[in-house]
């Protein structure tokens, strides 16, 4: 599995990665994205199988990217891992096509519970 | 500001449990909540993070720490030694964890609120936050380190606080 993981701190880019192994998914590669305009642009040219994006990010916020990637003909598993999860942003990141939103913080088993229907 | 909105901020112990949840998962070590905190206390030595909230209430939430402090949650968070940690992943580190509790804050203050990037500053005895007052603060030790977390309402026209 290929992972775009998009968050603009280094250290939940790594956390998400770490908590991604622990939680048992093998990752082939990992790519990031330090905002959301280069998770838009990495997306369309490295096609991942899954990204996982915060929401609040500069250039780009992370519902922004989704709908750009969307417009542009995307279909890959979006999802967000977000401080902020009310359901109004649940709401909405369901209408731009999102997959499912975590909610930080979050732990392996949450990872494990939300993932497993969309990753093979 | 009315009192609905002040009734919708989390108390001091609803912040500990925020605080407590995001330490759980991401940090190394108990906190242990100081009982009565000290407002007073001096910043000299210490880092801020905060993040900004805008909408139905208006104000930010801070986290101050001692510089110590600040790079074992870079540590614990990286999962590095300490002697590898560089300053921007201390400032990344601390400004994650104000996102998270502001997070979580924005959460029970209202749909239509805006959450800011964070923002860290080295020396938080410098600080000075003009038009806002302090409504709640949770202080705790962790590591033999105290923590500071902290909701602050803007005020317009107010002289501001430390």
């Amino acid at each position: 599995m290929r992972v775009l993981v998009a968050d603009d701190s280094m250290v939940m880019r790594r956390i998400v990665v770490r908590t991604l192994r622990q939680a048992g998914f093998d990752c082939e590669e990992i790519i990031e994205a330090a905002d959301g305009r280069q998770a838009y642009e990495t997306t369309l040219s490295e096609s991942p199988d899954l990204v996982l994006s915060d929401w609040n990010m500069p250039e780009m916020t992370g519902i922004e990217s989704l709908r750009a990637i969307r417009a542009a003909g995307s279909d890959v598993t979006f999802g967000f891992v977000t401080s902020e999860g009310s359901e109004e942003m649940r709401a909405e990141a369901a209408a731009a096509g999102a997959a499912f939103l975590i909610a930080k913080p979050f732990t392996a088993d949450t990872f494990r519970d939300v993932l497993e229907q969309y990753v093979a | 500001m009315t009192e609905a909105m002040t009734a919708a901020l989390p108390s001091a112990p609803e912040l500990a449990e925020i605080v407590d949840q995001v330490w759980a998962s991401f940090l190394e070590g108990e906190l242990i909540a100081v009982p009565e905190p000290d407002l007073a206390r001096p910043y000299d030595g210490c880092l801020v993070a905060w993040v900004s909230i805008a909408g139905d209430w208006t104000g930010h939430l801070s986290v101050v720490c001692s510089d110590a402090a600040a790079r074992a949650i870079a540590t614990d968070m990286f999962q590095l030694d300490d002697s590898e940690v560089t300053t921007a992943e201390v400032a990344d580190a601390l400004g994650e964890i104000a996102n998270m509790v502001g997070g979580s804050v924005k959460g029970m203050v209202g749909a239509t609120a805006v959450l800011s990037l964070p923002q860290v500053v080295l020396d938080a005895a410098a600080l000075v936050s003009p038009e806002a007052r302090r409504l709640v603060t949770v202080q705790a030790h962790w590591k033999d380190e105290l923590l500071e977390f902290s909701l602050w309402e803007r005020q317009p026209g107010n002289g501001g606080g430390k």
